[in-house]
């Protein structure tokens, strides 16, 4: 039996859903109130860009649970609820007018895109992909739209390239940057995710500033950048993901250097009973202990687990972060963990880079494809510090296995003698990662 | 296997009509909520109100999910810059190199790339992952389990 505490969640993404459930499952007599501003909960919104390219035909997939389900299970959820005050002294949280109290509070607030600076930046016809309901909103504008910007090459930015594409919309990206996920990628690893998206119609323009956007009438005419104008009836804002700590910062909770709420292993933040999780806090990247923020859903959801359990009086923690990612941009596949070429070089973090040019399945196999791997490691002990990878498939696992690889310490020559799944139709004799790695060990 | 059948600790966790029914050779598959389940009754009213709504003026929720960054103290300050700088540095030299399709339009002042880039890029990293750590570092971790 758990203490018969009160547990308040503000949020009701992936971090603030698994929060809450995973609070009632550690301590099924404590009350939990989950309050949210949108709608609905527990669905996908990374499924969104899909239906809108068409791959996925109806929105309704992307609902995984229905609200009245966390009734059943004891949660009291708060739908189209917005929370406008803390007061940590009585430990009470204002939510559309009514008070709530709390003994532990989870801020789960999320995210928000990073509204661009410039002249027009309110023009109908902005627009941002988060809530389920307004891209299915934004679903029924895209029958009318000729021709669409989006605003920098980020993963969401590089999904929307390609549905926008799909819909037969002449699709511009501008972007600041020299490559597409130039926070993330190596310019080589990026390339044939950039080849694939020209295939497809999509024209990219690097090094390109939003100067503004002009207006005709009410609506868009216009992306104004530093390397012309570009005629555009919608533009997709898919800039960085900006913790949203306006809450936070409101009670006093500390905020690190990237803008996300401070909190330790457990989830906790500076104030003994408020823990946070997701989007809007911050962690270390495990190999420098850098402190980074608005990672994946996939983080967000474990980090709310752990900020749940804690909360209902269970013991977790979250380990410093590897960050495997991936994702597909046109017909190819992208990924990659924790640092690439690039962002080692950004660092000055000494480093040898091994590559290899594999194969997804048997050469004779139908379907097989290319795997590119390069693998990133320090020089002298080969120990590996970050991996990017490019191909036809097979990327997801990989980046996950890395990243797991990573966090226990691995080495060039633990990867070069690795075991590997031989079967013609799912992977080839040589596992491209343990080839790039054994290329690697020349140059230690 | 029927919906009942699936264990506990997974059906808590991700629903049980997320994972249901049969797949190939017998295997619990993943289809989407199936009709009638609470999940696709909920998409649906979704999409019939969203629908409704669409065009009409207003905001409504996740309209404009979309922030300014708050006024950043010293260290974010710091730490949002120095990044921009190496980072926009490092593409600047692959797109010297032939390696990239654009020289990244600058977003740092002319102090930042002339004055600490190069400073940055003579300390060795030993010497600069300290103070990297110390201004950038996520605070009460321990490194790793
Ligand atoms: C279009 C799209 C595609 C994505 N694709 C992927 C993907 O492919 N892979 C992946 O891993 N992740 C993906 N993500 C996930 C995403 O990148 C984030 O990591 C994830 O959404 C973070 O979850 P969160 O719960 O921390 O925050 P959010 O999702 O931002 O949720 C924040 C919640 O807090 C609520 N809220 C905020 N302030 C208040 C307040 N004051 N009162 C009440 N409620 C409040 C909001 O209503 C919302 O429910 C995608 C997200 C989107 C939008």
């Amino acid at each position: 039996m758990g203490e018969p505490i009160s547990i308040a969640v503000v949020g009701g993404g992936a971090a603030g859903i698994s929060a809450a459930s995973m609070a009632k499952r550690t301590n099924p007599d404590a009350t939990v109130v989950c309050c949210t501003e949108y709608e609905d909960v527990a669905y996908s919104p990374c499924g969104i860009p899909y239906v809108l390219g068409r791959e996925i035909p109806e929105f309704e997939r992307l609902f995984l649970i229905g609200p009245e389900q966390y009734a059943e299970v004891g949660i009291d959820l708060r739908r189209e609820t917005s929370v406008s005050a803390i007061d940590l002294d009585n430990r009470t949280m204002t939510a559309n007018g009514n008070n709530i109290s709390w003994d532990r509070l989870i801020i789960c607030s999320g995210f928000n895109y990073l509204l661009p600076e410039v002249e027009g930046n309110d023009v109908d016809g902005i627009v941002f992909v988060k809530n389920i309901r307004r891209g299915i909103e934004l679903d029924q504008r895209l029958d009318s739209v000729k021709k669409a910007v989006v605003l920098e090459g980020t993963p969401l930015g590089v999904e929307m390239l390609a549905a926008l594409a799909h819909r037969g919309i002449e699709t511009h990206l501008v972007d600041p940057g020299s490559w597409l996920l130039s926070q993330i990628a190596d310019a080589d690893i990026a390339e044939p995710v950039q080849k694939s998206l020209e295939d497809l119609g999509v024209a990219l323009h690097f090094g390109a500033e939003l100067e503004g956007f002009e207006r005709s009438g009410d609506g868009l005419a216009g992306v104004a950048t530093s390397e012309g104008t570009i005629e555009a009836d919608l533009c997709v804002v898919a800039t960085h993901k900006e913790p949203e700590t306006a809450l936070a910062r409101s009670i006093g909770l500390k905020v690190g250097s990237s803008g996300g709420i401070e909190v330790n292993a457990r989830m906790r933040t500076s104030h003994e009973a408020v823990y946070a999780a997701g989007d809007c806090v911050e962690v270390p990247q495990g190999l420098t202990g850098i402190a980074v923020q608005g990672l994946t859903g996939a983080h967000a959801m474990q980090q709310g687990r752990v900020a749940g359990a804690n909360a209902g009086d269970g013991d977790r923690t979250y380990d410093p972060v590897y960050v495997p990612w991936g994702m597909v941009g046109g017909n190819v596949q992208i990924g990659g963990a924790s640092f690439g070429e690039h962002l080692a070089t950004t660092l000055g973090i000494p480093h040898i880079v091994a590559r290899a040019n594999g194969i997804s399945r048997a050469r004779y196999y139908p379907g097989v494809q290319q795997v590119i791997v390069k693998l990133i490691a320090e020089p002298g002990t080969g120990k590996l510090i970050g991996a990017q990878m490019v191909g036809g498939e097979g990327v997801k696992e990989r980046a996950d296995f890395l990243a797991f690889a990573l966090k226990r310490g691995v080495t060039l020559d633990d990867l070069a003698w690795m075991e590997n799944v031989y079967s013609p139709p799912i992977g080839a004799l040589y596992e491209p990662m343990s080839v790039a790695a054994q290329n690697g060990l020349a140059q230690l | 296997m029927s919906a009942d059948e699936i264990p506990e600790s997974v059906r808590g966790y991700f629903g049980h009509d997320k994972v249901s029914l049969v797949g190939d050779g017998a295997l619990p598959a993943a289809p989407p909520a199936p009709p009638g389940s609470p999940a696709r009754r909920q998409g649906e009213i979704a999409r019939a109100a969203a629908l409704e709504a669409a065009g009409s003026p207003g905001a409504r929720p996740g309209t404009r999910p979309a922030a300014i960054r708050p006024r950043p103290g010293a260290v974010r300050r710091m730490r949002l810059s120095g990044e921009a700088a190496l980072m926009e540095q490092s593409m600047r030299d692959a797109a010297g190199r032939g390696d990239a399709r654009a020289a990244p339009h600058p977003s740092v002042g002319l102090h930042w790339r002339r004055g600490f880039v190069p400073l940055y890029r003579a300390l060795p990293w030993g010497v600069v992952s300290r103070f990297v750590t110390r201004g950038s570092g996520a605070r009460g971790w321990r490194r790793s389990r």
